[in-house]
């Protein structure tokens, strides 16, 4: 009986272990009660065996006794640590432990009464006494007869003093057979037989008696003895036999001890001899068992109580271990169900068994898995949902276009990074909240919602309704309004009022498209213009070729003040037409492959010649500063084209800085690397350190007609733009900002650089 | 060399007994009350048949082993007598031993006492005469001449006690724990030396 306790159902090697201890086991408990129960029935031959049997009883008893409380204690802690399942085992158990206890109780006690009682009932005074009475009356009965012998021996000793003659074995024999006896011996002190008579015919020496009878004999002179009987040690019942010695009388003197000894033995009946017999045995039991009572009583009490406990203990241990193999698929599917509860899917280990629980088992885990199966299809769909959302989402995160969701009251409900870029407004921050919270966006909830008001208006606009509509949106923190290209739509979702807008800062656009205006009117305005000017100022110059002479004083100086103004206002107009001409068609020039450090110092000679030229005093004279790259790349370009590009940048700067205390202007070239290193770029920037732009003319900068000068057409930039544009070019323009102020304004340039020859005439045809 | 494992000699396993008993606190009350039985010195008969050895335990019955004599149950003694060889490396070598078993036993029909040593038997009237002869064991026969070395210095070992595995069995489970029924002895160890 070694069975583990602790853990015992935790292992499946346990387990079996558990199973073989108690196949062995509880056979082996049985069969050492059995045994102990037959030993103590045969109480008459003490059985070596019986204490081996009882101390192994005693060690089983004791082994089950701490398995069961080993058990006990496992459920208790089990109990206290409120562990799952173990309230329904500790109940099955504590049940079946009832139902094996009780019965082996009640059985128990009454076996016990019986057992005790029943003892007691075998030893009693009057059994003792009949007994002894038996016993008595035994030994009276052999007195009688051994007395009766004495007499004989007497009788025949005086008839044989009488009669010397009688002592002839014929007469002995008549004598022995007249008086019924066995055997008649007459024998001398020293043992001589003198004359026999009957007898065992088969031996030759009479029986006589043994030396201490003799020894006795000689001292006292009769004796009258008793023999054979069972002491016990011998099972088959002897036949008791009387012996008298008596000494003849003799009218000689004799030495003591000499004399003649006359024996008779006789048999006792076999029926008195044998119930006397009989008697003293039973006497013997009797007394023997009476004497052991206590010891008997202890001996099957003690018997009964180890069996009582060998079965409450095996009792107990059934029952937890049949509660434990009951409960066990009820824990399984408790465990399960918690599990399944937790979320816990899995395939559980499935339970071989052929009843109830074993099919409501199998259902439980059939269950479990169509349950598993749903879920793997919600989440599959619900991973490709998400998928299909974030594939939306990075389209709208993507997408330059701004979109706006609204819901009910102009609530946002979504906005991309791009309208966040394009309006300028925390719109992340207003998710969820109506668009005309934030102060911003005021004016364009107020232009959304009345777009919406207005196409809800139209009926059957048409199969997808919608709006498009072109705002002006202000943009928040500075005094400069982009173009917004807006559309909106409703969106036809169930169950709650959604809209989209779509828009797009179309400044750009309009700008350009502003340029292509420009330079058609300023095309048709050349034309239109020029035209007439030159008859103006031939007019003007005959008018005062002819007049000059026939006029004076007063009148010819005003013809000549007039004519002149007349021919220089022509000429200025002619001049503006000019540049008008020069934005609305440029000179298409042949690009070729051309050094830009060269063509800025060309034009540096120029300003500082010109600067002299002027006369300008040189602190008034701007100091234009020059940072060029010494290995410049060469760009593909033409000369004419890139000159004046230089000078209406320089020219600009100088205007800028002509205000300022000190002024600076920096053109500067450098060549900038690209991540991928295909080909590098040329930067081109001219900054000074003038009141930089405007917002507003920041915007539209390069559009003709916009200035911040004073005096200017605002053609320079636009014209830069333009050859810009026609070389590939990106152009940028941004004021310098310093400790948060602007301090001045940079222009740049930035050309494809030439890095191998043979691809320059690629880009020359798309030109 | 011989080294075959033998009991421990009686006298070492006494004093270990004794030591064990008094250092409990046990066995110094049951010693007291136990039967004491003056052991007489053995008699030691070296002749070329073998070694002959004579014992006297001489003891009185208690009353409550009279009573129960008297009610027919029958007394086992029994006197076993061992030649050992000492060995102070080892335990000592059993070289020879033999056993007597007196049973004696009271008749109630013919009032008489019986005393019975192997196959024979001899009937005595009173209780001291019967003893006697329990008591003492004439001439016994211990070892053969063969089993014996000539000059050698051998132990003699003697015990006699009352035997109460041969009681019926419900007084094996009484008297384990009665002092009276402990009638034991160990004869002083004896030494000797081979000399037919």
């Amino acid at each position: 009986m070694t069975r583990p306790s602790s853990n015992a159902w935790d292992s499946r090697t346990s387990r079996w272990a558990t199973r073989m201890a108690l196949a062995l086991g509880l056979p082996l408990a049985v069969f050492l009660v059995f045994l102990l129960a037959v030993s103590t029935d045969n109480t008459g031959q003490p059985s070596p065996f019986f204490a081996w049997l009882y101390w192994i009883n005693f060690v089983v008893a004791g082994v089950l006794l701490l398995v069961v409380l080993a058990l006990g204690l496992r459920l208790g802690w089990r109990l206290h640590k409120r562990r799952f399942g173990s309230r329904l085992l500790f109940k099955l158990a504590a049940v079946f432990a009832l139902v094996g206890v009780l019965p082996g109780v009640v059985i128990y006690t009454v076996s016990y009464q019986f057992v005790a009682r029943s003892i007691e009932t075998w030893f009693d005074v009057k059994v003792e006494g009949a007994l002894s009475a038996g016993l008595n009356l035994g030994r009276t009965t052999l007195n009688v007869l051994q007395n009766d012998l004495q007499s004989k021996a007497r009788n025949l000793s005086v008839q044989i003093a009488d009669d010397p003659t009688l002592l002839s074995p014929l007469s002995m024999e008549q004598l022995r057979q007249q008086l019924g006896l066995q055997q008649i011996t007459v024998f001398d002190g020293n043992g001589t037989v003198l004359v026999t008579a009957g007898g065992n015919p088969f031996s030759l020496v009479p029986d006589l008696p043994g030396p201490n009878s003799m020894r006795q004999l000689r001292t006292m002179g009769s004796i009258a003895d008793i023999e054979g009987g069972d002491d016990g040690a011998s099972q088959t019942p002897q036949t008791l036999k009387l012996r008298v010695v008596i000494s003849l009388p003799t009218r000689h003197f004799v030495l003591p001890g000499h004399g003649r000894y006359l024996q008779l033995i006789q048999n006792v009946p076999q029926a008195i001899s044998s119930s006397a017999l009989e008697v003293q045995r039973a006497y013997g039991e009797y007394q023997e068992r009476a004497l052991g009572r206590e010891g008997l009583k202890r001996m099957y009490i003690s018997t009964l109580t180890l069996t009582l406990f060998l079965a409450v203990f095996l009792a107990v241990l059934l029952a937890v271990v049949l509660g434990n193999q009951l409960a066990k698929p009820l824990l399984l599917l408790a465990d399960g169900m918690k599990a399944v509860a937790e979320g816990d899917l899995r395939q559980k280990p499935n339970f071989q068994r052929n009843d109830e629980l074993g099919v409501l088992v199998r259902s439980f885990n059939a269950m479990t898995n169509q349950l598993a199966e749903a879920r793997a299809q919600v989440q599959f769909n619900h991973d490709a949902l998400e998928a299909s959302r974030a594939y939306l989402q990075s389209v709208l995160d993507n997408l330059s276009t701004g979109v706006l969701v609204l819901g009910s009251d102009q609530r946002l409900a979504l906005a991309n990074p791009s309208a966040t870029r394009l309006l300028r407004a925390p719109l992340q921050g207003l998710i969820g909240q109506p668009l005309n919270q934030h102060p911003s966006l005021q004016a364009l909830a107020q232009t959304i919602a009345d777009a919406f008001t207005s196409l809800d208006e139209q009926e059957d606009a048409g199969p997808s309704p919608h709006w498009l509509q072109q705002i002006e949106y202000p943009l928040p923190g500075s005094d400069a309004t982009i173009t917004l290209l807006a559309r909106g739509a409703r969106l036809a979702l169930p169950g709650q009022p959604a809209s989209v807008v779509v828009f797009d800062d179309i400044s750009e656009v309009i700008s350009a498209q502003r340029s292509l205006a420009w330079a058609e009117v300023a095309r048709r305005l050349a034309h239109e213009i020029k035209n007439p000017l030159t008859p103006i100022q031939l007019s003007a110059e005959r008018l005062q070729m002819k007049l000059a002479a026939k006029l004076e004083g007063a009148d010819r100086d005003m013809l000549q003040r007039s004519t002149t103004t007349i021919v220089n206002q022509v000429q200025a107009m002619q001049h503006m037409v000019n540049d008008f001409r020069d934005y609305a068609r440029l000179p298409a020039g042949k690009p070729e492959a051309m050094n830009l450090n060269a063509l800025i110092q060309d034009v540096l000679n120029l300003y500082t010649s010109l600067s002299a030229h002027d006369g300008a005093s040189p602190e008034e004279k701007p100091q234009v500063r020059a940072d060029l790259a010494a290995d410049l790349p060469h760009i593909l370009g033409n000369a004419t084209q890139l000159r004046q590009v230089i000078h209406n940048l320089l020219q600009n700067a100088i205007d800028a800085v002509a205000a300022q205390p000190e002024r600076k202007v920096r053109i500067r070239t450098e060549a900038l690397p690209t991540p991928s290193g295909a080909a590098l770029r040329v930067r081109l920037s001219v900054s000074d350190n003038g009141p930089g732009f405007s917002d507003k003319i920041l915007n539209r900068a390069f559009e003709p007609y916009v200035t911040s000068k004073p005096r200017g057409t605002g053609l320079g930039l636009a014209v830069v733009k333009k050859i810009a544009e026609e070389h590939h070019a990106r152009i940028e323009i941004q004021n310098l900002q310093s400790e948060g102020s602007v301090c001045g304004a940079r222009v740049s340039l930035i050309f494809p650089g030439l890095a191998q020859q043979h691809s320059v005439d690629a880009p020359l045809r798309q030109a | 060399m011989k080294t075959r494992p033998a009991s421990p000699d009686p006298m070492r396993r006494k004093l270990l007994r004794n030591g064990l008993a008094l250092a409990a606190g046990v066995s110094l009350f049951s010693r007291a009350r136990a039967t004491t039985i003056d052991t007489e010195p053995l008699m030691l008969t070296m002749s070329p048949e073998g070694l002959f050895v004579t014992t006297a335990a001489v003891f009185a019955l208690p009353r409550s082993l009279e009573d129960v004599l008297h009610r027919g149950i029958a007394l086992y003694f029994e006197t076993v007598v061992t030649v050992v060889r000492p060995r102070w490396y080892w335990f000592n070598e059993d070289i020879a031993q033999a056993r007597r078993e007196v049973r004696l036993a009271y008749q109630p029909l013919l009032q008489r006492y019986r005393v019975s040593v192997g196959g024979l038997q001899q009937n005595y009237d009173s209780l001291d005469e019967a003893l006697g002869v329990v008591q003492r064991t004439r001439h016994l026969r211990v070892a053969e001449p063969s089993q014996l070395t000539a000059g050698q210095t051998y132990q003699l070992d003697a015990r006699f006690k009352l035997d109460l595995s041969q009681l019926p069995r419900p007084f094996q489970l009484n008297v384990s724990s009665q002092s009276d029924w402990k009638i034991e002895a160990t004869f002083p160890p004896q030494p000797f030396v081979w000399t037919p």
